[in-house]
């Protein structure tokens, strides 16, 4: 798909619940041409594991890596962004590796950002990075994957 | 220190040109023979080369055809984004002063590696005392040049490498070329630059570009925007190494779109792959930028 072809999106960040499923997809099908944009969300892959569950409920969505986020912002091509939290607390909202990436750029760009409670446990992709173990050099190292804090401010 | 990826294509015994293929790295370092304008287009088409790479192979094939027009035009239409037309320029120009085409080509090669060096000795005079240095993509063995003259004046660096999916030129070249020569790097993925930054891990970003304009705007790898966006809201500088700007306006130029399928090329899986995007560019405005180092050394500030 080309980016003049993508129609308006909704980006999806983090592990919805079950239960949120149904409403994402009344979401999708209340306007005519607006689909899920669900980013790869590094370095588990889970964005491979959201689009099978979208899949399953047959609602239409695009697939894209994280650092094309930006470029979609600057298009203006990003209506909302649903930010599935894992948890809040002390004026921050708490979600997965890369949260605050998503949510500052979302600020920057001044679209909305919806906070729902999402899922906690993270279910391991069943693809990988084939260059994942391969890359592991003895002399450096990688950024170690954590949970990210995001201020309320950012949210608002 | 040496690297592979400054000097990736080169031309040897006349009519062959060698391309260092860089979607093998880092498992393996071979290269590709390319004799004919069908195999140079091919090996551009399929990224095998990119960046300071497609520059040489952009003037060593105008040597083996002995015509630069219609190289350009072959060139410009297999990657849309780069400006092949004012690399042509650059050789006509420097052409009417040497006796060959090939003469021209070689001149202009041996300065543009020179060039480089300087280019990374003035950046060095730029950066912090003890950099902490965010990268994107990978700048043709510019980052190895830029540590040896941060050492030469006494300055020391650790880079922090975005892995760039979905080609992950990050991981794959600069934190690959970064280890061997033992310098200091860990890589990052993507979305993580957000973190990094406001964790103060990163005091400067420096990226390359494939395209600027007189304007000061840029075009790069997918995700330098991003991150331009993030080190200006953390006050964090970040400095571009340009080549030639050109008199445009950045919105004119067409940003390159990939198959969709090759966003899935470095993952363990099986199809069917969900529907993707894959724009390989994007564009960088001029005033979420702090500095921009020329091919010729020239430092200009925002």
């Amino acid at each position: 798909m080309l980016l003049s072809e993508s129609g308006e999106l909704i980006l999806l960040w983090g592990i919805p619940l079950n239960k949120e499923m149904d409403d994402i997809k009344k979401k999708v099908e209340a306007e005519r041409g607006v689909s899920v944009l669900v980013p790869e969300m590094r370095p588990h892959l889970l964005g491979s594991v959201i689009a099978k569950r979208l899949q399953k409920k047959r609602i239409k969505h695009v697939y894209i890596t994280d650092n094309m986020l930006g470029i979609l912002f600057y298009q203006h091509k990003i209506k909302e962004v649903l930010f599935f939290y894992k948890e809040r607390g002390d004026h921050h909202w708490w979600g997965i590796n890369g949260s605050l990436y998503v949510c500052l750029l979302a600020h920057m760009h001044d679209v909305p950002i919806q906070p729902l409670q999402g899922d906690t446990v993270i279910r391991a992709a069943e693809i990988s990075l084939s260059l994942d173990d391969y890359m592991c050099f003895h002399y450096n190292d990688l950024i170690k994957a954590e949970d990210e804090a995001v201020p309320d401010e950012v949210i608002q | 220190m040496d690297t592979p990826l400054a000097f990736p294509v080169r031309l040897q015994a006349e009519n062959t040109i060698y391309v260092l293929d860089e979607t093998k790295l880092p498992f393996e370092e071979t290269y590709i023979e390319v004799k004919t304008l069908n195999d140079a287009l091919k090996v551009l088409g399929q990224m095998k080369t990119r960046a300071f790479g497609q520059v040489l192979l952009f003037f060593y094939m105008c040597v083996l055809e002995g015509s630069v027009d219609d190289v350009t035009k072959a060139f410009q239409d297999t990657r849309p984004t780069f400006d092949f037309s004012l690399l042509a320029d650059i050789l006509k120009r420097r052409a009417k002063k040497t006796s060959t085409l090939k003469e021209a080509a070689e001149s202009i090669i041996r300065g543009l590696d020179e060039q480089k060096r300087t280019r990374a000795r003035r950046l060095a005079e730029i950066l912090p005392r003890d950099a902490h240095i965010l990268t994107i993509c990978n700048v043709s063995g510019e980052l190895i040049y830029l540590y040896e003259a941060l050492k030469g004046i006494g300055k020391t660096a650790t880079f922090f490498v975005s892995e760039t999916r979905p080609y992950l030129q990050g991981t794959r070249l600069t934190f690959w070329e970064l280890s061997r020569a033992h310098i200091p790097a860990h890589v990052l993925c993507d979305n993580q630059a957000a973190i990094v930054m406001k964790n103060g891990l990163i005091n400067c970003v420096v990226t390359g570009s494939d395209r600027s304009t007189e304007r000061g705007d840029i075009i790069n790898k997918i995700g330098t925007y991003a991150i331009a966006r993030l080190s200006r809201y953390f006050g964090i500088p970040l400095y571009v190494l340009i080549q030639f700007p050109s008199d445009i306006v950045v919105e004119a130029i067409s940003i390159e779109e990939r198959p969709a399928q090759e966003v899935f090329m470095w993952l363990d899986g099986k199809d069917p792959w969900p529907e993707a995007l894959y724009p390989s560019f994007d564009i960088t405005p001029s005033n979420f930028i702090s500095g921009w180092i020329d091919i010729l050394g020239e430092v200009r500030c925002s």
